[in-house]
């Protein structure tokens, strides 16, 4: 599993405000809106950079624990043979609180997975990559909202200003169901609406299963209420907020709503009595030992489920508020990585961007099951988990239904907001005050 | 530790004799101050270490607490507002008043227990009990990590505790007790009396073998049971391993860190934050070092306090 | 009559809090042997015992680094601490000179400040001179921060060395150098040992400082991989528990060997100050 995995935070949020230009993209076609044939190639990209031919070593600071990265790494050390690139992991619990602060110090990584922007920008801590986007394409090749995500302003606002870091792929949340179960309880398929899944959890409280696993203690909480929250808002307010958008509140009546669901399904016992001692990784094991009908979690722990479960694992976007709803998800970048503002190779490190951006890597990327940055001549075996992403997938991007994580909003929002849904899961405070306390925490950070 | 009682006075002692003036002194004070240098050489490197990676750092800690710093950028004069915030940030008045309460956990239980065991176990028969007190003890010696990630499962949903309460038919208050508001505390709390007990009960079964026997054969001979001797001559001569118990364990309730910081988190909510997870968490999650520092060293005020208090404390009786 | 009551229930008093601390030890060696990847099933007797989950947690969780850093971290602390901390004592226990009272009480103030004031400016200061994530960065404050006790410790023994046989040595003209490590370590092997134990343990079971200092997995000590273990693979407690018993077996076995010295140390050895 994903160390990262363990909680909301775990990358920085994708997309900004979603024009209507993504309900036109994604028409008639499933692939990721950004999908493009201009991925370019990495030989002919780093045509014309003084690209060193002497031997070259990289430092890459990450958190992520699956293949993935140590597959980029290969691939282009295969390439440039002259390179080598050494990849530091640290599990994400210890590497958010350091990543900052080995940025800055004498000897920093070249590259890093980006987890929050606010700090290293602030301090100048990172390359500036708006140079290399146009040397190598990425504005063409990578869709503008994936690139927003990495981009920060000398205010402190995500999705406009200079381009810190890009993403070989993206996440995406929803809901994983246990096909046995699900047979068993007499229920014919995965929920569409909320009021679907409300009688599917009722069915499975009544025969003593779990309704919906949950990792409260992660930060888990938090998924549940901005699952619900998405549906019924446009991601305009919620992901300016994600960006720290001067005047951004999340105490709206949409989140309010999600806050108010999860006290509901906390109370009605349809969430697991030890959600709030709960870590990700136990909730999935409890998941996958039958005892859950549901999980929100998202496809980096796409490996565990199906190690676990095996086929009877399904998975489909959370479902709609009501018959005909929009399909939302939280949908992030996958290991996002910057180059330090110190390195001394910053046209390698470039390079090494480009090639985990390009379509050369897509199957590797979505073999982990993350969806890569483009999804052409990318096929999934029918039934599969990455069937059933990419089906959810076009629901979503239909719906105009992406969004960033709760968790990104600022330094201390996944403590913040772990906190008060605990507290809302034990019926200790209100939504209102929850959200409230919540938005004083981003007040602080964003002024 | 302990030791800050115990060794001061002995040295007070020591001291004051070197300071008595004496005939012949010239010759006397550079003998005197050979031997100094000698004993500022033994202790450069000592006292070098314990300078530069204790005090320094406690000192550079308190300068911190009057600026607001993210831990790279440059700093900014804050005042007293740090301080200010520790005081009226209802999340970090928890976690204070949350130090005190551990101290009913870390010492009062173990001390209590620890001398009701002491009571049954010594008085006028002195067997050795080591090996219940070696088995007792073995809880201080293990890695704080390794006692909380057993307690975790111990308090698990299908934990042994829950396992248990189902055996003697208590069943229906079985619960995930690390999810719950009202009982996630006292569990952590209670893990503390775990570790501590035995070290107080060590304490006190050194004390209370030191009692002269006779004493004790008094009692009897004027008729006294076993609760006059344990009140009339085993409590008062355990006085002082009392108070040393007191503030070893006080100590650790204060600073306490690994045990919640691997079984809650501090959760749920903020049900079991304790002032050293939000210092960490203030420092290198928050970045704000001036608030982190700010709530250290009131932490270390605190302490010192308490120390300070048990200390008149055994004074004032003996 | 009472006395053999009294005598029974002695005893049921001390088995149950014999119980209550081997319990909880006892549900972790169970689930260790437990099939791997069973859920948490409290206490029984595995029917099969799963000796193999020792070996799976060794290699999953990386323990041949973790150990081989913790065992580093220790021969950094344990010698030099305690050769320092004899030298600190030596000075304290046998020579009068000024600035004793003081110098000693500043010492002592090291035992009650929490740790967590210290690592904040500390964490800084061996960042500003490239220190963080190297096993020094964990080795030598932990040497400053033994230091109290060390020193009080060897000065207590020092302390209790007959003058006369100071005195002697020193009138052969013997200098302290000599006197040290001639005339006063070779009855000192006990403190020695003892001061020795106490430091490994302490410098084993240390969390904290490690957990800020060192970001590189290759350098991580056992009980943080531990911590970190449990965060990543919850899914497979009989192999976290043959994990959490892979961490507590050195500390275990000094301790079974040394109780006596342990006992000694921590609780007689304030006492006797």
């Amino acid at each position: 599993m994903k160390a990262k995995g363990r909680s909301a935070a775990r990358t920085a949020a994708w997309l900004g405000a979603i024009g209507s230009s993504v309900a036109l993209v994604a028409m008639g076609s499933v692939a990721p809106a950004w999908a493009s044939a201009h991925a370019r190639t990495p030989q002919s990209a780093t045509a014309g950079t003084a690209f060193p031919t002497g031997p070259v070593t990289l430092t890459l600071a990450t958190e992520d624990t699956s293949k993935l990265t140590p597959a980029l790494i290969a691939g282009f050390e295969k390439l440039h043979p002259n390179v080598k690139i050494v990849q530091q992991t640290t599990s994400y619990t210890d590497y958010l609180p350091k990543i900052n602060l080995e940025l800055a110090s004498s000897t920093p990584p070249d590259l890093s997975e980006v987890v929050t922007l606010e700090t290293a920008v602030k301090d100048h801590l990172l390359l500036n990559l708006d140079p290399y986007a146009a040397q190598y394409g990425w504005t063409k090749s990578i869709s503008p909202y994936a690139l927003d995500e990495y981009r920060m302003g000398s205010n402190l606002v995500a999705g406009n200003g200079p381009l810190y870091a890009v993403s070989s792929g993206f996440d995406l949340t929803g809901i994983f169901y246990n096909k046995t179960l699900m047979q068993k309880l007499g229920i014919s398929g995965p929920p569409q609406t909320l009021a679907d899944l409300n009688a599917d959890l009722a069915k499975a409280k009544a025969a003593g299963y779990t309704g919906l696993e949950l990792a409260a203690e992660d930060g888990h909480g938090a998924f549940l209420v901005q699952q619900v929250a998405d549906d019924y808002s446009s991601p305009a307010p919620v992901n300016n907020w994600i960006f720290g958008v001067k005047g951004s509140n999340i105490n709206i009546p949409a989140v309010r709503t999600g806050a108010n669901q999860l006290a509901t399904w906390a109370k009605d016992g349809y969430i697991n009595a030890d959600a709030s001692a709960d870590a990700l990784t136990q909730a999935v094991s409890e998941f996958n030992a039958g005892k859950a009908l549901f999980i929100n979690d998202g496809n980096w722990d796409t490996w565990e489920y199906q190690g676990g479960l095996k086929s009877a694992v399904g998975f489909a976007a959370f479902p709609a508020a009501q018959p005909g709803g929009r399909y939302t998800a939280m949908v992030g970048g996958t290991a996002g990585y910057a180059i330090s503002a110190k390195t001394k190779y910053p046209q390698v490190a470039a390079a090494f961007l480009n090639y985990s951006v390009s379509a050369a890597v897509a199957p590797a990327v979505f073999a982990q099951g993350n969806l890569p940055n483009s999804l052409s001549g990318i096929t999934a075996a029918p039934g599969s988990l990455n069937a059933e992403y990419i089906k959810a997938w076009g629901e979503i991007v239909k719906s105009d239904g992406l969004y960033g994580y709760f968790a990104n909003a600022f330094p201390t929002a996944n403590t913040a907001w772990t906190q008060q849904t605990e507290e809302l899961i034990g019926g200790k405070t209100t939504a209102q005050a929850a959200l409230s306390t919540v938005q004083a925490g981003w007040a602080q950070a964003h002024g | 530790m302990s030791t800050v009682l115990a060794g001061q006075e002995t040295v007070a002692a020591t001291g004051s004799a070197t300071a008595v003036t004496q005939p012949g002194r010239r010759r006397r004070l550079s003998r005197k101050w050979r031997r100094a240098l000698v004993a500022y050489a033994f202790l450069l490197l000592p006292v070098g270490f314990y300078a530069v990676f204790m005090i320094l750092p406690w000192i550079q800690t308190i300068v911190l607490s009057f600026y607001n710093w993210d831990g790279i950028g440059t700093k900014t004069g804050a005042g007293f507002s740090n301080f200010v915030h520790v005081f009226s940030d209802p999340q970090l008045r928890v976690a204070v008043v949350h130090a005190f309460e551990l101290m009913l956990y870390f010492c009062v239980i173990p001390i209590v227990s620890a001398l009701f065991l002491t009571a049954l176990i010594t008085g006028p028969r002195r067997p050795h009990w080591t090996f219940t007190r070696a088995v007792l003890f073995l809880p201080q010696v293990l890695p704080a990590v390794a006692v909380a990630v057993i307690w975790q499962w111990m308090y698990g949903e299908n934990g042994f505790i829950n396992q248990a309460l189902r055996w003697v038919g208590l069943g229906r208050v079985a619960q995930p007790w690390l999810a719950s508001f009202t009982w996630a505390f006292p569990a952590v709390g209670l893990v503390g009396s775990w570790i501590t007990l035995g070290l107080c009960l060590a304490f006190f079964i050194a004390g209370a073998q030191r009692i002269p026997i006779e004493l004790y054969e008094a009692i009897a001979t004027d008729g006294g049971g076993r609760l006059r001797q344990f009140r009339w001559v085993t409590l008062p001569h355990l006085r002082g391993e009392i108070v040393i118990a007191a503030t070893v364990t006080a100590i650790s309730a204060m600073s306490a860190f690994d045990i919640v910081f691997v079984m809650t988190g501090g959760g749920p909510g903020v049900a079991s934050i304790v002032p050293g997870l939000l210092i960490y968490q203030l420092a290198f999650t928050a970045f704000n070092v001036g608030q982190a520092s700010a709530l250290a060293v009131v932490l270390s005020l605190l302490v010192l306090l308490v120390i300070t208090v048990l200390r008149l404390a055994g004074r004032e009786r003996s | 009559m009472t006395t053999r009551l009294e005598w029974l229930g002695t005893r049921a008093v001390m088995l149950f809090a014999l119980l209550s601390i081997v319990i909880p030890l006892l549900v972790i060696a169970t689930t260790a042997l437990e099939p791997p990847g069973s859920l948490n099933t409290g206490l029984s007797w595995p029917a099969h015992p799963h000796w193999g989950n020792f070996v799976s947690a060794w290699s999953v969780a990386g323990f041949s680094t973790l150990m081989r850093s913790s065992v580093i971290v220790c021969i950094g602390v344990v010698p030099v601490g305690v050769v320092l901390a004899t030298c600190a004592g030596y000075a304290f226990g046998t020579i009068d000179f000024p600035g004793k009272r003081v110098i000693f009480a500043g010492l002592m103030i090291g035992l009650a400040v929490p740790y967590e004031a210290i690592v904040i400016a500390l964490y800084y200061n061996l960042k500003s001179v490239g220190l963080t994530n190297t096993y020094l960065s964990v080795i030598l404050p932990l040497i400053g921060a033994f230091m109290p006790f060390g020193a009080f410790w060897m000065r207590n023994h020092f302390a209790h060395t007959p003058v006369a046989l100071i005195e002697a040595a020193q009138m052969d003209g013997a200098s302290d150098l000599t006197i040290l490590t001639k005339v006063l370590l070779p009855n000192s092997r006990a403190a020695l040992s003892t001061l020795a134990v106490l430091y490994f343990t302490w410098t084993w079971n240390q969390f904290l400082l490690v957990l800020i200092m060192i970001q590189d997995p290759a350098r991580e000590t056992a009980p943080l991989g531990l911590a970190l273990f449990v965060g990543q693979y919850t899914t497979n407690l009989p192999l976290l528990s043959a994990g959490t018993l892979i961490v507590i077996a050195p500390v275990m076995i000094v301790y079974m060997f040394f109780q006596r010295q342990f006992i000694a140390g921590l609780a007689h050895g304030a006492i006797k100050g």
